[in-house]
C-alpha cells in the first residue's frame, strides 16, 4: 500500500520537477596559442637574479616555440613581482588576457640550486601545479627544460619534449668531397657537439628510445657497417659485418632489438636483430625492395615501405601473425614511414608531381594529411611526445641550383614551422626520448 | 485518527516540497566554489597595493586624456560672411523691389495661403515631433513589448540564430586542444547556470569520472577556461526567454577542430 502511495506521489511530482535544459554543442573554437604570463622567479642576490633571468628566458622560449603557448611580454603585467607564498590577484591578471600564470622562487646555495614554482589557471582561479626541484647550479638549463615539460604536460595533457636532444648528420665541404659527421644538439639549438671526427662518412643515425645510445650507418673503408655509440661513455661498437648493403637501422621501443633492411643479390628485405645475441630474424621475403622499417610503440607491429604493389607504398606488419597490410593508397610514391611514439599516427615522405611532402596518416591509412612540402624533404622523426616532427629540407634556387640541407621542426597541425639552427648544414635528424 | 492524518499530511507535504525545490535550498550561496590552496596567504604589502593603484590611476588619467583628444573642437569665433555676396544681394533687392512688388501682388495672396498651409504643416510636424520625442521611449518600450509578446507567442524555445549567437560567443573563448590524441574521446560536457542578466554564475563538469585521463583532464580544463573567460561570462541571450536558457548544457567537441 505504502509503495503505491509513493508511486502516486512520484508520478505526480516528477513531471512538475522535470526541466528541459538547453543543449548547445561547441564544435569550433580558436586555435590560437594559450596566453601565459611568466614572472621572474624570486631571488635574493645577484647570482640568483642571473639564474632567474636565464631560467625565465629558456622556459619562455620553449613554450613560445612550441606554438601552443604565447608568452605575454612583461610590459603588460600590472605587477612584476609576486611573493611565492601569495595568491595572485586574479582580476588583475585577467586584464592581461593571461590564462596561465607561472611564478616561483629559487635559492642558490654554493653549487646547489633549489627551485619552487607554481602554475595558476587564471580564469578558473585554481592552482594547477606546485613543485620543487633541486639540482646542481650548472644544470640550470636542464631544469628549465624540465619546468617547461611540467607546464606543457599539465596544460595539454601530454608529456613535453623540451628536455630532449636531436642527433643528426652535419654536412660541410664541396659536393665532390662532402664531409658527413655525426652531431648532437638540444632541441632548442643549444649545446651542439660533434660525435665523429669526419674521417669517415656517417649516415642515418637513430636514437635508442631506452638508453643514451645512437645506432648509425658508417662507410669506413667503403664497407657499410652499423655502429652503436654510447653517448655517456663515448664508446663505439660495430654491430657485426653484414654481407651486402645495410639500410636504416631503427630501435625497438625497449631498445633490445634493431630492425633494418639488408640487400642481398639485388633483393632487399627486412630483418630484426637481437642486440644481445646478435641473431638475425628475417621478417619479409619478397622479390623486390622492402625497406625503411619502424616499430610501433608497443613493439607489436612494424611499418615499412615496399614496391610490391608496383609502386612505393606503405605497409604495416603484425609481428605476431606476420600479416602484412597495405595502408597507403593515394597517388605518388610513399617512403620512410615512422610510427609516432604515442601510437596514433604514421609520418611519411611522399613524392608526387615533382615535389616532396611530409605527411601523417592514421595507422589504418585513413586521415592522410600533408604538414609540409618543398622541392626536397625527407627523413621525418617524431618528438618524444609525438606532437612535433623534425625533418630536413632543400629548396630550389635559381639556375637549377638547390639550397643546402637544413633541419626543420613543425607542429603536428602543420602551422608552427621553425628551423633548427646548426653550425653547418644538417640532414637525417633523429629525436631522442626525454632525457633520463 | 486526526493526529495521524495531520502527521501523514505534513510528511507528504515535506516530501512533495523536497521534490519540487530539491535539497539545494538548504545549502548556502552556491555561486562561489572555494578551492583549497596549500598556501600561507600573506597580505600584499602596501607598496604593491600602491603600485597597482598608481598604475590604475595612470591608466584612468590616460583614458581621460584620450577622451579630451577625441572631443569635438571648441568654436571660438565665427568666420565673417563674404562681403561682396551680401552687397550683390542687397543691390538686386533694391533694383527689383518695386517691379516685383507689383507683379507679385496676386501671387502674394497665393503665397500667403501656401505659407499658412506650410506653417500649419510645420506646426503639425513640430507637435508630432514633440510628441514623438516625448513618447519615443514609450514607443520603443511598446515595440519591445510587442516583440517580446511575439517572441513569447512564437514559443519558449530559442531560435536557431539565438542558439548560434551563444555558440559563436564560445568559439571566441575556447582554445581548442588541437593536435591532441584521440580527439573524438575528448568531448567535454559542462553544465552552466545563468542568471536573468545572462551572467554565468555556476559551471560544473558533467563527466568527472574521466578526469583521471590526463588528456581528458586537459580538455575539460580548456572547456572550463572558456566558460570562465571574461568574454563569455555574460551571454548574449534574449531576456524574455529566461526560462529556456537559465540552465544550459554545453558540449565542447574538439574532434572537428582540425577539419
Amino acid at each position: 500500500m505504502k509503495n503505491l502511495i509513493y508511486l502516486f506521489i512520484i508520478s505526480f511530482v516528477l513531471p512538475l520537477n522535470a526541466k528541459s535544459e538547453l543543449k548547445i554543442d561547441i564544435t569550433r573554437g580558436n586555435t590560437e596559442p594559450i596566453p601565459v604570463a611568466i614572472l621572474k622567479f624570486n631571488y635574493k642576490n645577484k647570482i640568483e637574479e642571473q639564474v632567474s633571468r636565464d631560467i625565465n628566458k629558456v622556459v619562455s622560449n620553449n613554450l613560445q616555440r612550441s606554438g601552443l603557448f604565447s608568452v605575454l611580454p612583461e610590459r603588460l603585467f600590472l605587477d612584476n613581482y609576486l611573493r611565492f607564498e601569495s595568491k595572485p590577484s586574479f582580476p588583475d591578471w585577467k586584464l592581461t588576457t593571461a590564462q596561465g600564470l607561472i611564478h616561483g622562487r629559487l635559492i642558490v646555495d654554493k653549487n646547489n640550486l633549489k627551485i619552487e614554482f607554481r602554475l595558476w589557471d587564471v580564469f578558473s582561479e585554481k592552482q594547477m601545479v606546485a613543485q620543487q626541484l633541486t639540482t646542481e647550479t650548472s644544470n640550470w638549463r636542464r631544469i628549465a627544460h624540465v619546468i617547461s615539460d611540467i607546464i606543457y604536460k599539465r596544460i595539454t595533457g601530454e608529456s613535453g619534449y623540451f628536455d630532449s636532444r636531436i642527433v643528426y648528420i652535419s654536412e660541410s665541404g664541396p659536393k665532390s668531397n662532402r664531409k658527413k659527421r655525426l652531431a648532437i644538439i638540444d632541441q632548442d639549438g643549444e649545446n651542439h657537439k660533434f660525435l665523429t671526427d669526419g674521417s669517415y662518412m656517417a649516415l642515418t643515425p637513430r636514437f635508442s628510445p631506452a638508453a643514451q645510445e645512437v645506432a648509425y650507418l658508417s662507410y669506413n673503408n667503403k664497407i657499410p657497417r652499423i655502429f652503436i655509440l654510447d653517448l655517456n661513455t663515448g664508446f663505439q661498437k660495430i654491430l657485426g659485418d653484414f654481407p651486402g648493403m645495410t639500410f636504416s637501422p631503427r630501435y625497438s621501443p625497449d631498445g633490445k632489438k634493431l630492425v633494418m633492411s639488408l640487400a642481398r643479390n639485388g633483393n632487399t628485405d627486412i630483418f630484426e636483430m637481437n642486440l644481445k645475441t646478435q641473431k638475425l630474424n628475417r621478417l619479409t621475403k619478397y622479390n623486390g625492395i622492402d625497406t625503411a622499417p619502424s616499430y610501433s610503440p608497443d613493439g607489436d607491429f612494424i611499418t615499412f615501405e615496399s614496391d610490391r604493389s608496383g609502386s612505393q607504398k606503405i605497409y604495416v606488419m603484425n609481428l605476431k601473425t606476420k600479416n602484412i597490410k597495405r595502408i597507403s593508397f593515394g597517388k605518388g610514391k610513399y617512403a620512410t614511414p615512422v610510427w609516432s611514439p604515442r601510437g596514433d599516427l604514421i609520418a611519411f615522405t611522399k613524392f608526387m608531381g615533382g615535389e616532396f611532402y611530409i605527411g601523417v596518416m592514421y595507422t589504418d591509412g585513413k586521415g592522410e594529411r600533408v604538414v609540409y612540402k618543398s622541392y626536397l624533404v625527407e627523413g621525418p622523426t617524431w618528438s618524444p611526445n609525438g606532437r612535433v616532427l623534425s625533418f630536413y629540407s632543400q629548396s630550389k634556387l635559381s639556375k637549377g641550383k638547390v639550397s643546402p640541407p637544413k633541419i626543420k621542426l613543425i607542429d603536428l597541425t602543420g602551422v608552427n614551422l621553425r628551423q633548427l639552427i646548426t653550425p653547418s648544414d644538417g640532414s637525417d635528424p633523429s629525436w631522442s626520448g626525454l632525457l633520463p | 485518527m486526526t493526529k495521524g492524518l495531520l502527521k501523514s499530511f505534513l510528511l507528504h507535504f515535506g516530501v512533495l516540497f523536497l521534490f519540487l525545490y530539491g535539497a539545494e535550498i538548504f545549502k548556502k550561496n552556491k555561486r562561489f566554489e572555494i578551492y583549497e590552496i596549500p598556501l600561507d596567504i600573506v597580505d600584499i604589502s602596501e607598496k604593491t597595493v600602491n603600485k597597482i593603484d598608481n598604475i590604475k590611476k595612470k591608466n584612468k588619467q590616460k583614458k581621460i586624456s584620450k577622451k579630451e583628444y577625441f572631443s569635438p573642437p571648441v568654436v571660438r569665433s565665427k568666420p565673417k560672411p563674404p562681403e561682396f555676396a551680401v552687397k550683390e544681394k542687397k543691390k538686386d533687392k533694391v533694383n527689383t523691389k518695386e517691379e516685383k512688388e507689383k507683379e507679385k501682388e496676386p501671387q502674394k495672396k497665393k503665397d500667403k495661403k501656401r505659407m499658412e498651409s506650410i506653417l500649419k504643416s510645420i506646426e503639425k510636424v513640430k507637435t508630432a515631433n514633440k510628441s514623438n520625442d516625448e513618447s519615443k521611449k514609450d514607443d520603443e518600450d511598446i515595440i519591445n513589448e510587442k516583440e517580446e509578446v511575439k517572441n513569447v507567442k512564437l514559443g519558449e524555445k530559442l531560435t536557431i540564430s539565438e542558439k548560434d549567437a551563444i555558440r559563436r560567443q564560445f568559439y571566441r573563448c575556447w582554445i581548442v586542444p588541437a593536435g591532441a590524441k584521440n580527439l573524438k574521446d575528448l568531448i567535454v560536457t559542462v553544465k552552466i547556470k545563468v542568471n536573468e542578466e545572462g551572467e554565468v554564475y555556476s559551471s560544473k563538469l558533467v563527466n568527472k569520472s574521466q578526469l583521471k585521463d590526463p588528456f581528458y583532464r586537459a580538455a575539460s580544463e580548456s572547456a572550463m577556461r572558456a566558460v570562465n573567460h571574461p568574454e563569455c561570462k555574460k551571454l548574449k541571450v534574449p531576456k524574455k526567454k529566461y526560462e529556456t536558457w537559465k540552465d544550459i548544457i554545453l558540449e565542447f567537441d574538439p574532434s572537428q577542430s582540425l577539419n
